[in-house]
């Protein structure tokens, strides 16, 4: 359905439940067009969420190198949300054309 | 007087027709039973590279299989080697939308046919895994130029381009059919690449360029980056089995 949001995942592997004071969180997109995730980079704070957001006309997944997380694929006008709970540096592609890469660096909150 | 002009009329029309029989060229890789009787127009089809490039710079321009009449610009044909892969696109004279259509339709069907070769035949999972997605990516292609065809009310029309896709991947069909395991494995992503490599050029070289109708144009230019990461997928998977990583 387009428009609409297709999944939210907690990773197991991302940790659960963790407290992150400070400021509210944020949701920080992503847009997949042309066969790119723009920004490549992108840096959040730990509870912020994650948007992909799929402009292309081809079916995309946003999966970490490190199997932390994994979507299922979405097409065009779809959406995978996620919100972080682990601090790190994951670099990331998509499954379907591991040529399309990214990377997602989660930080503590201050 | 007049009768006299009337005899070297019928001399030079008869000495004309039999010219164009002694000449005509012969195609080796063309199919007889694919493709349909030549149209009026094939006759400004040239098969023969020009200086304006309408394939991938790692074709050969020696295998270029000249299918109209030849012309003193033209040089002779070279006989093209039995297994070759790569060809370069043949340029399309007249070219109008319908044509561009049907070249991107051939083409698209052109992949989907080696994809469905894949699940009989390959042994290694990065194969059968690209070979799905090559399978859902250029179907998705084809619904969205039909759809596209329906909205603008336009008939693909084949051409010398579509025509030689359908072929070529005739022949190259046949060939693959009689191989299994690494053979068909090494031999499917070496095609795989050389296909894309050719489809890009095509696409840069030939379709975006003369598209006129725009939403033609934007579906071009949007299906580009998607044939380029296929190209650039290909190669990832083919240094594999090359190294049988």
């Amino acid at each position: 359905m387009r428009g609409a949001v297709l999944a939210v995942a907690v990773c197991a592997a991302l940790g659960r439940g963790r407290e992150h004071p400070g400021s509210d969180p944020q949701v920080r997109t992503i847009v997949i067009e042309q066969f790119t995730f723009a920004p490549a980079e992108v840096r959040v704070t730990i509870g912020d969420t994650v948007e992909w957001v799929n402009r292309d006309p081809f079916r995309h997944t946003t999966a970490a190198d490190s199997a932390a997380w994994s979507s299922p694929e979405f097409g065009r006008g779809e959406r995978f949300l996620m919100p972080t709970t682990q601090q790190g540096r994951f670099p990331y592609h998509c499954a379907a054309h591991p040529v399309m890469r990214g990377v997602l660096i989660v930080q503590g909150r201050q | 007087m007049f009768r006299r002009r009337a005899v070297l009329s019928f001399l030079a029309v008869a000495a004309l027709a039999a010219g164009c029989k002694l000449f005509k060229p012969v195609n080796p890789h063309a199919k007889p039973e694919t493709r349909p009787a030549p149209e009026p127009e094939a006759a400004a089809v040239t098969a023969a590279p020009t200086s304006t490039p309408t394939s991938a710079p790692a074709a050969a321009p020696a295998s270029a299989q000249p299918t109209s009449a030849p012309s003193p610009t033209v040089p002779p044909p070279v006989p093209a080697p039995t297994r070759q892969l790569e060809r370069p696109t043949p340029q399309v004279s007249d070219i109008n939308d319908a044509k561009i259509a049907a070249m991107v339709l051939a083409s698209n069907n052109t992949d989907i046919s080696y994809a469905r070769l894949v699940p009989s035949r390959a042994e290694r999972a990065d194969i059968k895994e690209f070979a799905r997605r090559m399978l859902t990516d250029h179907t998705g292609v084809n619904q969205m130029v039909t759809a596209l065809l329906a909205q603008l009310d336009l008939t693909p029309e084949d051409n010398e381009a579509s025509l030689d896709f359908r072929d070529e991947s005739a022949n190259k069909r046949d060939m693959m059919r009689e191989l299994s395991g690494y053979t068909f494995d090494s031999t499917y992503i070496e095609n795989e690449v050389s296909y894309h490599r050719k489809f890009l050029a095509s696409i840069d070289n030939v379709m975006v360029p003369r598209a006129r109708n725009r939403d033609l144009q934007t579906l071009l230019v949007n299906v580009r980056p998607a044939v380029a990461a296929h190209l650039a997928h290909a190669e990832q998977v083919r240094a594999n089995v090359l190294s049988r990583k």
